[in-house]
């Protein structure tokens, strides 16, 4: 049996799903008892953190600079451009400064050109780890799109969730032990309770997603239940992002095959069995007026659960 | 046979006809490819197709063939100009789209994966003399059925295997199945699933060709990128949008449509185009199946030698090519003298008595070949249908594949025949062999080896096969038997098509010479020949059929040897009537030019004699004379570096200077 | 005199600017609409060529390279005003004006970003009445002025100058724009208001903010009209996408195949180039450059660019016709099919 849990206050509803037919209410010894528990949250309205954003880049409009509300932001030289050349060199002292300084757990960090090459950011997050130890980092790379600000608003989105999404979690396994926990992501699929927990951005509106999937499924059902269906039916799922440069055929292959080695690796964190995990698709587009050879890839992978 | 030559017979070759038998084998073709070639155009770029005059076979290369965008326009342009066809190095375009394209106008669309320059040069080869091409064929197809003898069921296994793309068909004059295609495989009878009238014949997919299956995987990718694939109507288009009229003096049709899409939005119907199915008069059916053309047929009626109807030869297929069935024709005509033969020896035969020795021979032969066959390996032919005039008497000789199941085929007249397959020789149908070994098994046992040996006939080790021929009507079938044992000895006699066959064991030469004594002692003009030594009864039918082969082509009053048979006496033995038509057209730049003979007999001597030297020895002339007269005899068109060529040229020589 | 673009005429001009505009990066033309709102004040005047005056020094802006890049990269604020500051002191004179290259998405708002800087008018027209890939393809160049001299500002503070003749403007353009990083903002074709006035496509501004009001049709996008060539399915593309475990190398040019979805069912090719440079309907040219050839997402609307098209999507071919200029010899000579290196 598996457990679809739709995370709605007061309280949450739960459905057992045995061969793909829901029943409910579940008591709680059933709960317990289930093979797995999916959950469809939707992350919106839920408390945020402060975050500490450090963009690596130049300087720019004010308008155009790190949003954080009631965080800290810094920009700091360094970064590099889509064709792969270093802006600046990374000003490892600012970044220290900022970190010591800011007086915040959660880092967002977002470098220029990182969907290309993200050593900016991962310096930036040695530095932070070391300045601040316990410190929750995002980076933008691992979000993959294009567009600085964008990448940068995801990054720091996802610092802002984290505490609260280890809190779900942390709740989700009192509430049932021994139960491996998914949390249906925004768009398709599922992740593991820890991927969740470094990546809360990837379920944002996995409530919402899962209420469309329950709804066709179950039309005429309280949403709630649903939703809760809809995340049940949820397979791990997990996608790759990047620019990568790659001059002639084989190159690109490498290159891809890269890409698609770490979707591998991705679903496998976010619950799939090792030996399932698979390409579900690989996309593939040369970016105009750019030099030969830059191509935007998007690799998605998915797999099955224990 | 001054009918021989249908219309049509010197149409342009089509499109299909370089794909299926052509230069351009093992080329991929999407579209119909019923449209005639009769010049070929090297296309660099798109400008130039503007000139392109109708049936011009399209050849693009270098910027016209630069992408998807030059192939398609390449394709509109080529449809716009009523062009045969567009050919076009592989991987410039997606096939899913050509290919839809290609159905949409209605324009043969071909990848190539040669050099196209090369397959130009081939195609303009072929373009600018087709009736020579076609005169290859039917030379061909006239030396198989010299080679096939009177027998029904090997003159229609030659017509299948020889016409690609044609299913023939002997039907009595009642319209029963005699021999050939069996009716229900004639194209024309849709079953399910099967669009392609490639699917009728087996062995008719060509390597490389996109077959059924392919095509399948084709349709199914483009179906799941872009749903069902109507293709409908491709009208000409302008800039605006607005459709002009349909290029009705064009006369191209409306020809693709896909599954569940047979119609246009007119609501016609997917035809052949008119000029083609009725301008022959064949009643050609048509279909409305994607890729499947109009069904033509073409029919001989066969004469007995009385001059009654004996059966009519159908042959049917879905070709559009207008010189196909003209070609198919004439190499109908060419079968109708040897199944006349055929059917005049059945009835001989039914007609004499030659009481048990002959029923003898006729079994031990029977059993000999059942028992070879069931041996592995051995792919010798079993079986045929009815036999009209056979009536109650058996089929007598192995190689008319009769066997043992005589019983079989006087009463059910139906059934044993293999799978169509079997007509071109791939094998025994397993249906007809089963019973009939197991039967002939019984029967060998049984006592017609031992009634041989009682008679003194030699049923083991080393035999040699005659064959003794009348070259007039020859009355009396027992007399011959007594005049032919007087001379071999104690021998089966067989009435053997309008003469008599047998076995001996003597050697070869022993056998000729003594025939030859036979042969002179007959009260009727007879020609006799002697087959090759072989080794045994299983293997005496491969004999018999060179003794008779040999006695085709014997002088009168002569023995011939087939051990001892040549080129020579092979090019004698060609029917002559039937192909002098033919060969008069193969022949005729040569003759157009030829006032006074001695082109065509400079021509036949150095084609005998295998070079200019030879040749001028033989007619008394000068070696530069003979090479100036073949200077001019290449001049006409006609070139002598070529096998094929030669051999058409060869045939036709000889057929009219005999 | 003029009307003044303020703040939510900006908002009209960006939503009119994208109805036929391709290549347009999302999180550029945000970024660029956002630092249009943070410059913009009290508005920038709008004026037409005639109502400068014709001794008024008037310079084009334009992005150049990548708005990929740009999106990525961002821009320091200062590029436009740089790059025409730059010019002017080439020139020895100072810009009274200033107007677009062309108005597809960003380049509509840079020059709008220009003169907020600079506090001088936008001229109410463009270079091209469309979007041509090369900074020579416009009606300027038709009309025989060069885009020299040129000055070109990147994001992280660099200034190149190009005096060339007018012709080799790209060829030396494209590798500094690349050495930047992939963007550049410049400045050029210097010319007086009178010569603008005799080769701006004109009025094409106020055009785009017609265009961008709520509720505008489609088609007031498209001075000189617009057509729908077809409605289909992608069927296939090729030569710059792969999709699957089976990769075709990705290049460009690229092809895509639609079949249209009704009524003549037609295999529709539009042959892309960076862009959309011909269209083939059962291989027929239907369509090509000068002419803008775009498709439309039939469920969100918005164009879709070559390099995002997919098969089994829905999209409406649209053809929007270029300004005259461009159907002449010397037009379709610039702008022509030829042009984008299709030899038609």
């Amino acid at each position: 049996m598996i457990l679809g849990v739709a995370l709605v206050r007061p309280t949450p509803v739960l459905v057992a799903v045995g061969d793909g037919v829901p029943e409910w209410p579940v008591g709680r010894a059933a709960a317990r008892s289930a093979r797995r528990a999916c959950v469809a949250v939707d992350l919106s309205g839920l408390p945020t953190a402060p975050v500490a954003a450090i963009r690596v880049g130049g300087p720019c409009p004010e308008v155009l600079r790190p949003r954080v509300g009631s965080g800290a932001a810094t920009i700091v030289r360094g970064g590099h451009s889509l064709t792969g050349r270093a802006l600046a060199p990374l000003d490892t002292e600012a970044v220290r400064r900022f970190a010591a300084g800011c007086g915040l757990a959660d880092f967002a960090v977002t470098a220029t050109g990182s969907p290309m090459l993200a050593d900016h950011e991962l310096a930036v997050a040695a530095i932070v780890s070391a300045e601040v130890p316990g410190a929750r980092i995002t980076l933008s790379y691992e979000f993959g799109t294009p567009g600085l600000r964008e990448r940068e608003e995801s990054a720091i989105r996802n610092a802002a969730l984290g505490a609260e999404a280890g809190r779900i979690v942390d709740e989700a396994a009192r509430e049932l032990p021994g139960v491996p926990v998914y949390f249906a992501r925004t768009g398709s699929g599922v992740v593991s309770a820890s991927y969740f927990r470094r990546y809360p951005l990837t379920c944002d509106l996995g409530g919402a997603a899962s209420l469309a999937r329950g709804r066709v499924a179950l039309p005429g059902v309280p949403h709630e239940v649903a939703a809760a269906y809809g995340a049940a039916i949820g397979r791990p799922e997990a996608r790759v992002e990047r620019i990568v440069q790659a001059r002639g055929r084989a190159e690109l292959d490498r290159v891809l095959q890269d890409a698609r080695d770490e979707a591998l690796t991705r679903v496998v964190s976010a619950g799939a069995l090792p030996g399932s995990a698979r390409i579900a698709e690989t996309t593939v587009n040369p970016l105009s007026y750019l030099p030969d050879g830059l191509y935007r890839v998007r690799v998605t992978a998915e797999g099955t659960v224990p | 046979m001054g009918g021989v030559r249908a219309a049509g017979w010197e149409a342009p070759i089509t499109v299909a006809e370089l794909v299926n038998a052509g230069p351009l084998a093992g080329a991929r073709m999407y579209g119909t490819g019923e449209v005639q070639v009769r010049q070929v155009r090297i296309v660099d770029e798109l400008s130039v197709l503007g000139q392109v005059t109708p049936h011009t076979a399209v050849v693009l290369i270098g910027a016209a063939a630069g992408g998807g965008w030059a192939v398609e326009m390449a394709m509109r342009r080529a449809w716009e100009q009523a062009a045969a066809c567009v050919i076009a190095p592989s991987g410039g375009l997606s096939a899913g789209s050509g290919e839809v394209l290609a159905e949409r106008l209605g324009i043969t669309l071909i990848f190539v994966d040669e050099d196209p320059l090369i397959v130009a040069v081939r195609i303009a080869s072929a373009a600018s003399r087709p009736e020579a091409a076609r005169t290859q064929l039917v030379a061909r197809c006239a030396t198989r059925l010299a080679e096939a003898g009177p027998s029904a069921r090997r003159v229609l296994g030659v017509l299948n295997a020889e016409l690609p793309g044609t299913s023939v068909t002997f039907l009595d004059r009642y319209g029963r199945h005699v021999a050939g295609a069996r009716p229900t495989d004639r194209p024309g009878v849709e079953r399910p699933g099967q669009d392609r009238p490639d699917l009728d014949r087996p062995g008719a997919e060509r390597p490389g060709q996109a077959g059924p299956d392919r095509s399948g995987v084709e349709r199914a990718g483009v179906e799941e990128a872009g749903g069902r694939v109507a293709v409908r109507e491709a009208g000409g288009r302008s800039l605006e949008g607005e459709q002009p009229p349909l290029r009705a003096a064009a006369g191209e049709p409306p020809v693709a449509a896909s599954d569940g899409a047979t119609t246009d939005e007119d609501g016609r119907s997917h035809e052949a185009r008119g000029e083609r199915a009725a301008g022959r008069g064949e009643g050609g059916a048509s279909r409305g199946g994607r890729g499947a053309g109009a069904r033509w047929s073409a029919e001989v009626e066969v004469l007995d030698q009385e001059g009654g109807v004996l059966g009519t030869l159908v042959a049917v297929g879905s070709s559009r090519s207008p010189g196909w069935p003209a070609a198919v024709r004439t190499v109908l005509n060419l079968a109708v003298a040897p199944l006349t033969a055929w059917a005049a020896r059945e009835r001989l035969r039914a007609s004499r008595d030659f009481a048990l020795q002959q029923a003898l021979a006729e079994r031990l032969l029977a059993e000999a070949e059942a028992e070879a066959e069931a041996a592995p390996g051995t792919g010798t032919e079993h079986g045929t249908g009815p036999e009209p005039g056979a009536g109650a008497a058996p089929g007598t000789t192995a190689e008319d594949g009769t066997g043992a199941e005589t019983e079989a085929r006087a009463e059910t007249g139906a059934g044993t025949e293999a799978a169509t397959g079997a007509e071109a020789g791939a094998g025994t149908g397993a249906g007809a062999g089963g019973p009939a070994k197991a039967g002939s098994k019984a029967r060998m046992e049984g006592g017609a080896r031992v009634e041989a040996v009682a008679l003194g006939w030699p049923v083991e080790g080393e035999l040699t096969g005659y064959h003794v021929r009348p070259t007039a009507e020859a009355a009396d079938s027992p007399l011959a038997r007594t005049l032919i044992t007087a001379a071999l000895g104690q021998v089966p006699v067989l009435p053997r098509g309008e003469g008599w066959a047998g076995w001996s064991a003597l050697d070869p030469g022993e056998l000729a010479a003594r025939l030859a004594r036979g042969v002179r002692s007959m009260p009727w003009p007879c020609v006799a020949g002697v087959g090759a030594r072989v080794e045994g009864l299983r293997s005496v039918g491969e004999s018999l059929l060179g003794a008779e082969a040999a006695a085709f082509v014997a002088a009168p009053g002569t023995v011939a040897r087939a051990d001892r048979m040549g080129p020579a006496e092979l090019l004698g033995a060609l029917p002559t009537g039937v192909l002098r038509t033919p060969a008069a057209v193969v022949l005729r730049p040569l003759l157009a030019v030829d006032k006074d003979g001695t082109l065509l007999e400079t021509l036949a001597a150095v084609l005998d004699e295998g070079g200019a030297l030879k040749a001028a020895e033989r007619l008394g002339v000068h070696r530069n004379t003979v090479t100036t007269r073949l200077e001019r005899v290449k001049s006409v068109g006609f070139d002598l570096d070529d096998a094929a060529t030669r051999l058409a040229l060869q045939l036709a020589c000889h057929v009219l200077l005999r | 005199m003029g009307r003044v673009i303020d703040r939510d005429e900006l908002g009209r001009l960006s939503a009119g600017s994208r109805v036929f505009a391709i290549g347009t990066e999302e999180s550029a033309y945000r970024l660029t609409l956002d630092w249009a709102h943070s410059v913009i004040g009290s508005g920038v005047e709008l004026v037409t060529a005639g109502e400068a005056d014709p001794g008024t020094l008037c310079v084009s802006i334009t992005l150049v390279g990548s708005t990929t890049a740009l999106g990525e990269q961002l821009p320091a604020g200062d590029e436009p005003a740089r790059a025409v500051r730059a010019l002017e002191r080439r020139l020895g004179e100072r810009a009274g004006a200033v107007v677009a290259l062309n108005l597809a998405a960003e380049n509509a708002l840079v020059p709008l970003i220009a003169a907020a800087q600079l506090g001088v008018p936008l001229i109410d027209g463009d270079g091209t009445g469309r979007v041509f890939p090369l900074v020579e393809q416009t009606t300027y160049a038709l009309g025989g002025l060069s885009p020299a001299p040129l000055a070109l500002a990147g994001g992280s503070g660099e200034l190149v100058l190009l005096e060339t003749p007018g012709d080799r403007v790209e060829e030396l353009l494209r590798p500094v724009v690349l050495s930047f990083g992939g963007w550049g903002v410049a400045a050029c074709y210097p010319m007086t208001a009178g010569e603008l006035a005799r080769v701006v496509v004109p009025g094409t501004v106020s055009l785009l903010l017609r265009a961008g009001a709520p509720g505008a049709p489609r088609s007031a996008a498209a001075p000189y009209g617009v057509r729908t060539l077809c409605r289909g399915r992608i069927l296939a593309v090729e030569g710059s996408t792969g999709h699957g475990a089976d990769l075709a190398l990705p290049s460009l040019p690229s092809s895509i195949v639609v079949q249209e979805s009704a009524g003549l069912r037609r295999l529709v090719r539009l042959e892309a180039h960076n862009e959309i440079v011909l269209a083939l309907a059962d291989g027929a040219p239907v369509a090509m450059a000068p002419d803008q050839i775009c498709m439309i997402s039939t469920e969100g609307g918005m164009v879709v660019d070559v390099d995002k098209a997919e098969p089994g999507l829905e999209v409406e071919v649209m053809v929007v016709r270029a300004a005259p200029v461009w159907h002449t010899d010397r037009g379709q000579a610039l702008g022509g099919l030829r042009a984008f290196g299709l030899p038609l």
